[in-house]
């Protein structure tokens, strides 16, 4: 068997500012017809610029400065990056295709699906009219879109994410091209929804024998579904080899760091729960209603959150996990007193959290961390300005900090905790990375010591190494100051790794709660075994983790 | 469908309120119309005679009454007298608007393929000096005020180049310069719209997502970008309508034209208020049905606005 695709010392630079930086030191990589590489790195390693250095769409300001990509086709061996630009406008889409990152962004919402798909068909006139209208609609049933000639007509926004990136896997694969890039195709998309969309295009690879360039940043995707991994950093290949080998027995000690912060590839328990007598935090009966017409009623009512209960002891970590629209994060803001819930009753303490929103009292109760570190900071105010905000905001004698020396301190006091250099005070949030910026957030919401941190995907959107830093971080301040949390997340691999207790949510409603170790090993409900069955794992994890579930299944056996 | 009748009646009430604000500017000014025509010492008219025709103008009436009469009046299309004139203002309008009308749609057209041609050269012609050259050309358009353009347009190229005649000209040659001087601010701002739209268009994901099916740059102008920037456009478009009855007064009084611009001029000067009344309740509905079908063509540009249209 040749390789269908070498690149061979490839390196690539942008021009940032009248300088050129190269971001791609002379990688180079083999991929098999049929087969399936990885290329699996964090963010600024460079693996999306290889992707786009292969399909020939830089964008401006990238050059290829030294180095080749062959393509081994039909009519012989071509050098993508030596070819007219007109050559490579008609390999595109052709013999060479992408499968985009975000579906949400990557379909022209102006655009009919069915005409999306059929671009490709046009623009390299594969037939007539009627032959494309027909070959669209075969396509979208190959990609398992229901009654196609209906989503055909439909736009965009008519459609949910996964179906959306079926359209955009039908529309890459119209033309059966020897090359398929796919370029975080599941990183916008909810578990079960990703383990679907990967298995469609492993079906699909193997009817068609094209080969599947993975570019992902999630080594559990790359370990489930490669056959070879290569892992970079900087630019720079550190390890390349058969994805077995890759994972179990790492060359480098970058790769095995990574491995080692991937939550998703651990085989370590869940948290033996901590437990304790009195609950900190009491969400009762919880109701909420979204709609225009009041609550309940009207055809544009939608429930959020049906009758969610939970507790948390205090010092102990309740994770709220869900896929999108599951009511999650509903439920974290209406502990955050962000807004009124149709109906129910949340205490924390003694405090009522409804009849208190909007006091201070509540906000020196809880404060609440959001995802996107980039959005959640003042891009215009210091760090010092931003995390100090809310002790002036307290009034004095309840919390508040006029003193301008006093502040400083417990700025820096608060910036040594999330380990940060004092100096951070005087950046902007542009001069951090995004890990730095999380601990900022985090900063801020602890500066006014509350007892319960709402932490809504605070870690969903970092790196793993970074993610792991975070996690860590988080532990260190509960261990240190006996904060509460309630941990908003998507990722059942970090669940594992930090909470006590969980909460199973599907549309709206709590379908399994317990503690983690119970709901992780041994899932009464079925929503929560297919969450479990869809977290992307090699099958030697697999095996790993249901010895360890037999494990424990006898341990409380005996303890009965 | 409720969207397009609640819009309509929108638009309904815009122009009424229009009329009746006009009414009570027009009417506030200090002294009455009567006054401000007739009231020079040189036509030497008594107390007595400027009471009797208050009286036949119905001036002398409480401003309810007159405004009243005046509303009926639209109504049934009698727009009132001249005070200048003594004509009826609707056959002043009829003789001015013909003129006016051919001037502003053919400025419209011509700033709208102005505005798409400097656009599209500032985005996708190949050299980076030739996008950056046509790039310019907007801020410059806009700072070029229009009774200037047109002075020296007639300057340089009637008389100097002696290219379009002015003098004796055909009503195509007549138009030639005007329309020119009327769509080149116009075509400024639209320009600046459109190549930022397009940008933003171009930046999308799902542009790259195109190319790498294989677009040529002709595709993506055509079937990918175009749709997509023309609807910030369109809203842009409906909002100058107002520039272009502006640029209608200065353009109609530098190149001595009839028309509805010459006719606010002179209405202006000589506080002629039917008139200016009936200008300004024909302008806003000129504007309002603008606006009115540009908000009614948006839903069919972009599938996404169709949604909040029957809801």
């Amino acid at each position: 068997m040749s390789a269908l695709l070498t690149i061979d010392d490839l390196a690539v630079s942008y021009r940032a500012r009248r300088e050129r930086r190269t971001v791609v030191h002379g990688v180079s990589l083999e991929l098999q017809r049929g087969e399936v590489l990885a290329l699996v790195g964090e963010s600024g390693s460079g693996k999306t610029t290889i992707g786009q250095s292969i399909i020939g769409l830089l964008p401006e300001g990238g050059r290829i400065e030294r180095g080749g990509v062959h393509l081994e086709l039909a009519g012989g061996p071509v050098d993508l990056t030596k070819l007219a630009p007109r050559a490579m406008q008609q390999l595109r889409g052709a013999r060479v295709a992408l499968v985009p990152q975000d579906p949400g962004t990557s379909l022209n919402p102006v655009q009919t699906i069915g005409d999306s798909v059929a671009a490709p068909l046009r623009i390299h006139r594969w037939g007539t009219k009627e032959a494309i209208r027909r070959r669209v609609l075969d396509l979208l049933e190959r990609v398992g879109l229901d009654d196609p000639a209906r989503r055909a007509r439909q736009y965009p926004h008519e459609l949910s994410g996964g179906m959306r990136q079926r359209a955009l896997i039908a529309a890459a694969i119209a033309l059966e091209p020897d090359l398929i890039v796919a370029d975080e195709p599941t990183s916008a998309l909810d578990v079960t929804v990703q383990r679907r969309i990967l298995d469609l295009l492993a079906d699909l690879r193997a009817e068609l024998g094209s080969s599947v360039l993975l570019i992902t940043h999630d080594l559990a995707v790359a370990a489930e579904r490669a056959d070879d991994i290569a892992v970079l950093r900087a630019g720079r290949l550190e390890e390349h080899g058969a994805a077995r080998t890759v994972l179990r027995e790492p060359q480098s000690d970058y790769t095995a760091a990574l491995l080692a912060d991937a939550p998703a590839l651990s085989d370590a328990s869940p948290r033996l729960p901590r437990l304790a007598a009195q609950p900190l935090v009491t969400i009762d009966a919880l109701v909420h209603d979204y709609g225009r017409r009041g609550a309940g009623t009207g055809a544009d009512a939608f429930r959020a959150v049906d009758d969610v209960g939970l507790q948390i002891a205090p010092g102990t970590t309740h994770a709220l996990v869900g896929e999108s629209g599951s009511g999650k994060t509903t439920i974290g803001r209406a502990l955050a007193g962000f807004h009124r819930p149709s109906s129910g009753a949340i205490r924390i303490g003694e405090l009522d959290v409804l009849a208190e929103r909007g006091s201070r009292r509540l906000r020196r109760a809880v404060q609440l961390v959001s995802q996107n570190p980039f959005a959640s900071l003042d891009p215009r105010r210091t760090i010092g300005q931003t995390i100090g905000e809310p002790l002036q905001n307290l009034p004095l004698g309840d919390g508040g900090v006029r003193d301008r020396r006093l502040l400083a301190e417990r700025v820096a006091a608060a910036l040594q905790q999330v380990a940060l250099p004092a100096e951070t005070a005087d950046r902007l949030p542009r001069e951090l990375s995004g890990g730095q910026r999380q601990r900022v957030a985090i900063a801020r919401a602890l500066i006014i010591e509350p007892q319960v941190v709402v932490l809504d995907e605070a870690v969903s959107a970092l790196d793993v190494t970074v993610q792991s830093q975070i996690l860590e971080l988080l532990e260190r301040l509960q261990r240190e100051l006996g904060l509460t949390y309630l941990f908003i997340t998507h990722d059942l691999a970090v669940v594992r790794r930090i909470a006590d207790t969980v909460t199973v949510l599907r549309r709206g409603r709590a379908v399994e709660t317990g503690t983690a170790q119970q709901v992780l090993t041994s899932p009464r409900h079925e929503y929560t075994q297919a969450l479990l069955e869809a977290v992307p794992a090699p099958d030697w994890l697999r095996d790993a983790r249901r010895g360890q579930e037999a494990r424990t299944s006898t341990g409380q056996l005996e303890v009965a | 469908m409720p969207y397009a009748v609640r819009r309509t009646g929108q638009a309904v009430l815009v122009i009424v309120a229009t009329f009746v604000l006009a009414f009570l500017l027009l009417h506030a000014l200090p002294g009455d119309a009567i006054v401000a025509r007739y009231a020079s010492p040189e036509l030497g008219l008594t107390a007595a005679q400027l009471q009797e025709l208050r009286e036949v103008y119905g001036a002398d009436q409480p401003i309810w009454v007159q405004l009243w009469q005046s509303a009926a009046g639209f109504l049934t299309g009698d727009l009132g007298t001249s005070l200048q004139s003594g004509a009826d203002v609707e056959a002043l309008i009829a003789t001015a608007l013909p003129s006016t009308l051919a001037l502003a749609s053919l400025g419209f057209a011509v700033a709208v393929l102005l505005a798409v041609g400097i656009a599209v050269a500032a985005t996708f012609s190949g050299a980076e000096w030739l996008r950056r050259a046509f790039r310019s050309l907007p801020p410059l358009f806009v700072s070029i005020p229009v009774f200037w353009l047109g002075i020296v347009l007639l300057q340089v190229v009637s008389f100097r180049l002696g290219l379009v005649p002015v003098i004796n000209a055909n009503p195509v040659e007549a138009l030639v310069l005007p329309v020119l001087t009327i769509a080149v601010p116009i075509a400024a701002p639209l320009a600046q719209v459109l190549i930022r739209s397009i940008d933003d268009t171009v930046a999308e994901p799902f542009i790259a997502v195109a190319r790498s099916r294989g677009a040529s740059p002709r595709w993506l102008l055509s079937k990918e970008v175009a749709r997509n920037s023309l609807l910030p456009t369109l809203t842009i478009a409906g909002v100058l309508f107002g520039e272009l009855i502006a640029g209608a007064v200065v353009t109609e009084t530098v190149f001595a034209r009839t028309g509805l611009g010459r006719l606010t001029q002179e209405a202006v000067a000589t506080r002629d208020i039917p008139v200016l009344q009936a200008i300004v309740v024909i302008s806003a509905v000129g504007f309002v049905a603008i606006n009115l079908a540009v908000d009614l063509v948006a839903p069919a540009i972009d599938p996404r606005l169709r949604k909040a249209v029957h809801a």
